[in-house]
């Protein structure tokens, strides 16, 4: 499986917004918590609905949560 | 680990060790006894029905360790699919290979034993490819 070149912030905004747990976020998504890992590890990509709850979530726009390189 | 992620470990760790008995205990005749007069039947009805109960029972104890918590996602979606498409290759052989025993008119014994190896090692194929897509990931954009 080829990686992902996208990264994302999650880990950071989720401190950033009261310190936010996986639970916590997961829940909010309507997700597993080892689903918000996977995303916050590059290892699942998820669908662009869900990356919307996240980024809705997390209070910032969705290109603040996934960046894509140059 | 999820649910999913359990309770597909439960399935492939069943099925290898009751079906590596079935086919060990039937390969075990082959040996000494002409295939006509291996009373085979029996025995794999009573496994199948063995791996059924044994994933029931499994799937229960899982459900209550995790408080009732069976929760599935887009990525247990996701994973299940590309599991389910692997196994698909497999269980196609399998239906092809019983397929081409039956033409050449072999033994019933051999056609039977080799669909059964099909749809049991396309499930093996199935739950190895899922576990490791749970363990390395699975990244589609």
């Amino acid at each position: 499986m080829k990686p992902t070149k996208i990264t994302n912030r999650i880990r950071q905004l989720r401190f950033a917004a009261g310190e936010m747990t996986q639970a916590e976020l997961a829940e909010a998504v309507g997700v597993t918590r080892q689903t918000v890992i996977a995303i916050e590890k590059g290892k699942y990509s998820p669908s662009l609905e869900v990356a919307f709850k996240m980024a809705r979530q997390l209070g910032v726009p969705l290109d603040e949560v996934f960046q894509y390189p140059d | 680990m999820t649910f999913e992620e359990k309770s597909t470990w439960l399935i492939l760790v069943t099925m290898t060790l009751v079906y590596g008995w079935y086919f060990a205990t039937v390969a075990g005749q082959l040996g000494g006894t002409d295939v006509g007069d291996i009373d085979y039947q029996g025995l794999m009805l009573t496994t199948v029905g063995l791996v059924v109960a044994l994933a029931v029972v499994g799937i229960i104890l899982i459900t209550v360790a995790g408080r009732g918590d069976d929760s599935k996602d887009e990525r247990d979606k996701t994973i299940n699919r590309y599991g389910e498409y692997i196994g698909g290759f497999v269980l196609t052989a399998g239906a092809l290979g019983g397929m081409l025993l039956a033409m050449i008119e072999l033994e019933h014994f051999w056609v039977a034993n080799t669909l059964l190896a099909g749809l049991v090692l396309s499930e093996i194929a199935s739950n190895i490819t899922k576990l490791v897509l749970y363990r390395r990931g699975v990244v589609s954009w």
